[in-house]
This record gives structure tokens, C-alpha cells and sequence, in this order.
């Protein structure tokens, strides 16, 4: 399949090998199932937003949304959740988007379990790094 | 209706044209959002980049799902690189407090005006040729081959100069978490010029790596306050159901006459955003 020069290769069919095949296939399901229930959990979110009123301590008029400021709006793991199972829109939605962010560090690591499979060592490496990144970001270790 | 809720309403919508148009140019909707939420609405710089660097995971995900389908991904040389594309990310999220609005008002606009460059011409090929493998792309087998439609065979190609592709990678995520973008121009620009990939290969793993650059640093921004749920959920939610429609779209029409099309516009946006950075505007 590789060769040392590039785009001279001839078949009839674009074929590729069956492992190839599942692993792809695997890695878009990831993707998509991703983006849809996030966008699933935001629509709702953005419906009971239609629908009630708006939390004390989140903007309760538009030019107090518009002139917010930058790290005003913090948010902790407990009031989410709690915020969420409540009901409270913005909860609401704040768990669609972490979904969504969610979504390509979760293909990260299902990289890394295919690269384990593999034994492909140095990208196991490779994917454990990124993943580390991510997740030092999304728990709050780097710059919170 | 409270005037929040119509706002909210109101950017739907206009998120929903915005991802129409960003995906019919190729650049993604990213592009025109942080423009609409600052020039538009007025809104912080910081939190548009907040919102817009959300929506992006959602446009890119979706078609990078498409394009791995297909087999057009190099998904080896897209890990890889995306050791650089987010810690750069990492750097610039760090680093984004520290600037004044001013200063991402300036930056944003010098890499709209870069990322017009290659619409004008196309610096890399279609399938490059007589392409010799580096070391490190040896090492980490970084050739691959991808079916190509147009000419109905599986195309075998090879990477090289892999430390000037990654080096470009790294800007390219510093620059994603600063301007809330996908930086998917520099993103092609670093494998089809810089790495000598064909041009399908480079568009398709571009799209694979934007949703991780942007995780690194939206995983930052959302602890921080800085993703806005009332903005940013109508806005991911505009953008994702308009780039769905645009890429309906642009199968019947001419990709380039299009793209064509939007450069006087996107010429006016950067001198806005220039206008704003100088403090005019």
C-alpha cells in the first residue's frame, strides 16, 4: 500500500484494507453521535429558555448580556449538574456545549484504544499526549 | 417575548445565513461570527471567541464524520500534528486574558486578510509527484493513500518536511483558540504546501484536526465563563443547521465562482475589525 513514490499507483477500484474500513467508520459514528446529542440537549436548553424565566445570577436583561464581561460567568462541576437535573435552562444548555467539547476528546481516546490495539507504541504516546491536554483543560487543571 | 429571548431568536438566525455563507466559501462559519457578535452586537471580543470556538467543534465534527467515511483522512499524520495544534491552542488560551480587546481586534483581521491568499491562488497540488519521505514521516509512516472518485483509483502518496508542517500546526492552534477560528486555511496550507499532501487529503484531515484544536482550548474557556450559554448554544445550533444546508447547496453550484464572490466582502470585515483594533470604529 505504500510506496516510495507518490500517486503512481493503478487499480480500477479504490479499495481499502478491511480493518481500515471499520476503524473509519467507527471514528465518524464517534463524531456524529457527538455533535447530534449536543445539539439535541442545547435545542432543549434553548426551548425551556423560551419557556422560563431566567436564573438569578445569569443576565436577566439584553444589555446586561451584552455587556458582559470576561470571566464573570464562571461555572462549577456541582451547580451544573445540579442546575441541570433542575431543569434550569442555562444548566441546560451549558451541558449540550460540554458535550459537544467532549465529543473530540472522546475520538481521542478511542484513537489511542486502536492504537493499543495495534501496539503502535510511539502513537499510543502520541494520542495519551493530546488527551492529557485536553482533559487538563476540560477539568479545570490548566488556566481555570 | 422579554428582549433577551428575541436576541437569542435574532441569533439563530443569523448564525444559521452565517454558516450557509461560511460553508459556500470554504472557510467556515467560524469566520463571520466573531465579526457579527463584536462589529454587530457589540459583544466582548473575548466571549464571541468564546462562543464562536464552540460552534466550530460542531461544524467541523460533522465534516470530518463525512470526509473519515470516506477514507480521505490521514488520520496517522492528523494525530500527529495535533500534538501542535493544541498546545498552541493551550498557549493562546493561557495567553488571551492578557491581551487587550484592541490587540485580537488587529490579529483578526491581519489572518482574515492572510486566509483570503490562497482563494486568490492555489499554492499547493492537486496530487504532488516525486515527493521523497523525510525522517520523521519514515519513522511514523506517515504516507497513506486515499480512493479518489474523480479519478476512480486508490491514490498513494508520501509526507515530507514534517518539522515545517508541524511548526505551521503550531500557529495555526494558537491562533484558533485567540480568534475563535478553525484556522483551517493555515491548517491546509501546512500539509498541502508545507507537508506536500494532496489537496483532498489536506481539506479532509484540516477538518479531523480543527475539532480537537478547538476542544483544547473551548474545554478552557467554558470553566473559565467565557463560553456564554445564552449565546453560545443558538449560535452553535445557527451555524451547524447552516453549514448542513450550504453543503447541499454547493453541490450545485461552482465552488469557485462562489468563493470568488465573498472576497469583497470579507475584504470589508477585515478593514472593520482593523477599524476597531485602531480604535475608530
Amino acid at each position: 500500500m505504500r510506496e516510495r513514490t507518490a500517486g503512481v499507483e493503478t487499480q480500477t477500484r479504490p479499495t481499502l484494507s478491511p480493518a481500515q474500513e471499520r476503524i473509519d467508520l467507527l471514528i465518524s459514528r464517534v463524531l456524529r453521535s457527538g455533535v447530534l446529542l449536543a445539539a439535541v440537549i442545547g435545542l432543549i436548553g434553548l426551548i425551556l429558555f423560551f419557556v422560563r424565566e431566567p436564573l438569578p445570577g445569569e443576565p436577566q436583561t439584553l444589555p446586561e448580556l451584552l455587556h458582559l464581561r470576561p470571566e464573570t460567568l464562571t461555572t462549577s462541576p456541582a451547580s451544573l449538574v445540579s442546575g441541570a437535573l433542575a431543569g434550569q435552562p442555562e444548566d441546560v444548555m451549558r451541558v449540550g456545549l460540554l458535550i459537544l467539547i467532549l465529543t473530540p476528546t472522546a475520538r481521542v481516546a478511542l484513537t489511542l484504544i486502536l492504537f493499543l490495539l495495534e501496539r503502535d507504541l510511539i502513537f499510543v504516546a502520541i494520542a495519551a499526549v493530546i488527551l492529557l491536554i485536553l482533559l487538563g483543560g476540560l477539568v479545570g487543571l490548566v488556566g481555570g | 417575548m422579554t428582549d433577551i429571548e428575541f436576541f437569542v431568536f435574532v441569533l439563530l438566525v443569523v448564525s444559521f445565513t452565517a454558516g450557509l455563507l461560511g460553508s459556500l466559501i470554504g472557510l467556515g462559519g467560524g469566520i463571520l461570527i466573531v465579526p457579527l457578535l463584536t462589529l454587530v452586537f457589540r459583544l466582548d471580543i473575548h466571549l464571541a471567541v468564546g462562543a464562536s470556538i464552540v460552534s466550530i467543534i460542531a461544524t467541523s465534527s460533522g465534516a470530518a464524520a463525512a470526509y473519515v467515511r470516506d477514507h480521505l483522512t490521514n488520520v496517522r499524520a492528523g494525530i500527529f500534528l495535533e500534538l501542535a495544534t493544541s498546545t498552541g491552542a493551550v498557549l493562546g488560551a493561557l495567553l488571551i486574558p492578557f491581551l487587550p480587546g484592541r490587540a485580537l481586534y488587529f490579529l483578526f483581521a491581519a489572518f482574515l486578510l492572510l486566509s483570503l491568499l490562497p482563494m486568490l491562488r492555489r499554492l499547493g497540488e492537486e496530487i504532488p509527484s516525486g515527493v521523497e519521505p523525510d525522517w520523521l514521516a519514515r519513522r511514523l509512516h506517515l504516507g497513506g493513500a486515499y480512493p479518489d472518485r474523480v479519478l476512480g483509483r486508490v491514490v498513494a502518496y508520501e509526507v515530507t518536511r514534517v518539522p515545517v508542517g508541524f511548526a505551521m500546526m503550531f500557529v495555526a492552534g494558537m491562533a484558533s483558540a485567540l480568534l475563535g477560528l478553525g484556522a483551517g486555511a493555515l491548517k491546509v496550507l501546512a500539509m498541502d504546501w508545507g507537508m506536500r499532501m494532496p489537496m483532498k487529503v489536506s481539506t479532509a484531515t484540516s477538518n479531523f484536526m480543527i475539532g480537537v484544536t478547538a476542544a483544547a482550548s473551548a474545554g478552557i474557556y467554558f470553566w473559565r465563563g467565557d463560553v456564554v450559554p445564552e449565546i453560545a448554544t443558538p449560535v452553535m445550533l445557527g451555524v451547524l443547521t447552516g453549514s448542513v444546508v450550504g453543503a447541499q447547496l454547493l453541490l450545485r453550484l461552482t465552488n469557485r465562482r462562489v468563493r470568488q464572490l465573498f472576497i469583497p466582502i470579507l475584504l470589508v470585515i477585515a478593514v472593520q475589525m482593523l477599524l476597531r483594533g485602531i480604535g475608530v470604529w
